[in-house]
């Protein structure tokens, strides 16, 4: 029966695999049947703004290839999960990190559910520090 | 006796308490709990053999290598020492959602 | 069944300018008030575990600029409200801090009381 995976996902992006890993964890606890909740906090919660858009910056060295943003990422794998993952964003740290314009489906939430969620799962880790 | 998953995914070389989280695997394991250390990301890079490496399996902790961490960073390398486990994503998954287990990222 | 959880703090001093009052021990006790915690503080961070004065504000341009982060005042209510605060003694010595003086209620522990911390504790996260 599936249980209850929580990833705090605090460390920040672009300084290591941290969020490769995080979404490798997060995608095959969805295919071995879990339900996910990915918390984002400090500057992870930059991975997900509204002004990112669904491609990366483009390679003038290879101009004609898109590649895809970690928003899109995030995108694809909420509709591949069809419900059982949720993406949320710490309310305070996007505040404080001015990321508080999110894409559509990501929810921004109050800090102090981070321990409430986390409680309420089967599982809880944190990944990264912020 | 209880089981846990200790994930670790930095290299001594960019993060000196990776150590730190071998030794409580080793001091987990010398008391009779069921630990598996698992490296990923430049953890990899550790050793595939060596001290820190032989250590941990002489005290009896379990340790799984992740294959695409591997083959990012040292194609080639992927048989590793014996006792050295390659795992993937399955392997970490469902030890980590299994009742009871203990799971610790670093 | 309460679940407790041991907090592992490695990295110090991650922006005195940036952070001001929302440092990590600030984080750690906002969270011990939801829910119980013992904190580790190893490695660096075992220096926030020295009784010491509190830091001035970096001067910047003129003036004294914001807050500076009080982990002393965050240890002192963490103690408080009763959450264990440790320090291992190896990275009391590891730093040449062996013979200073711990802020009250921190207690410098040994490597196998550090098994046994994991052993106790139902949760583990390095924050």
């Amino acid at each position: 029966m599936g249980r209850r995976l929580f990833l705090g996902l605090i460390g920040a992006p672009y300084a290591s695999d941290l969020l490769t890993s995080t979404v490798r964890i997060a995608e095959e606890a969805v295919r071995q049947g879990h339900r996910v909740t990915v918390w984002t906090c400090g500057y992870a919660t930059a991975l997900t703004t509204a002004a990112i858009g669904r491609s990366a910056p483009r390679n003038l060295a290879a101009w004609d290839t898109r590649h895809p943003s970690p928003a899109a990422l995030v995108q694809h794998l909420l509709a591949w999960a069809d419900g059982e993952l949720e993406w949320l964003v710490c309310r305070f740290c996007a505040e404080e990190r001015g990321t508080s314009e999110q894409m559509a489906g990501v929810r921004v939430r109050p800090s102090y559910e981070f321990m409430v969620r986390a409680d309420a799962a089967d599982v809880a880790l944190v990944l990264g520090v912020k | 006796m209880t089981s846990y998953l200790l994930i670790e995914s930095g290299s001594d070389r960019e993060a000196p308490d990776a150590a730190g989280l071998r030794e409580l695997a080793a001091g987990l394991s010398r008391r009779g709990h069921d630990v598996v250390l698992f490296l990923l990301q430049n953890a990899v890079l550790t050793g595939p053999a060596g001290p820190p490496i032989d250590d941990l399996l002489r005290s009896g902790v379990q340790v799984w290598v992740d294959e695409l961490s591997v083959a990012a960073r040292a194609p080639g390398t992927e048989r590793g020492p014996d006792g050295v486990r390659l795992a993937g994503m399955p392997d970490l998954v469902q030890r980590l959602m299994t009742p009871g287990v203990r799971p610790v990222w670093h | 069944m309460t679940v407790r959880t041991l907090v592992v703090v490695e990295r110090a001093f991650r922006g005195a300018v940036e952070q001001q009052f929302a440092h990590v021990l600030w984080l750690v006790h906002a969270l011990h008030r939801q829910s119980p915690l013992t904190l580790l503080l190893r490695g660096l961070a075992g220096t926030y575990a020295l009784a010491r004065e509190p830091a001035a504000p970096v001067s910047l341009a003129g003036r004294d600029w914001g807050l500076a982060p009080d982990y002393q005042a965050s240890i002192g209510r963490l103690v408080s409200d009763g959450a264990p605060v440790l320090v291992p003694a190896a990275s009391l010595r590891e730093l040449g801090f062996q013979d200073r003086p711990l802020l009250p209620g921190v207690r410098a522990v040994t490597a196998d009381e550090i098994v046994t911390l994991a052993e106790t504790c139902q949760r583990w996260w390095y924050l």
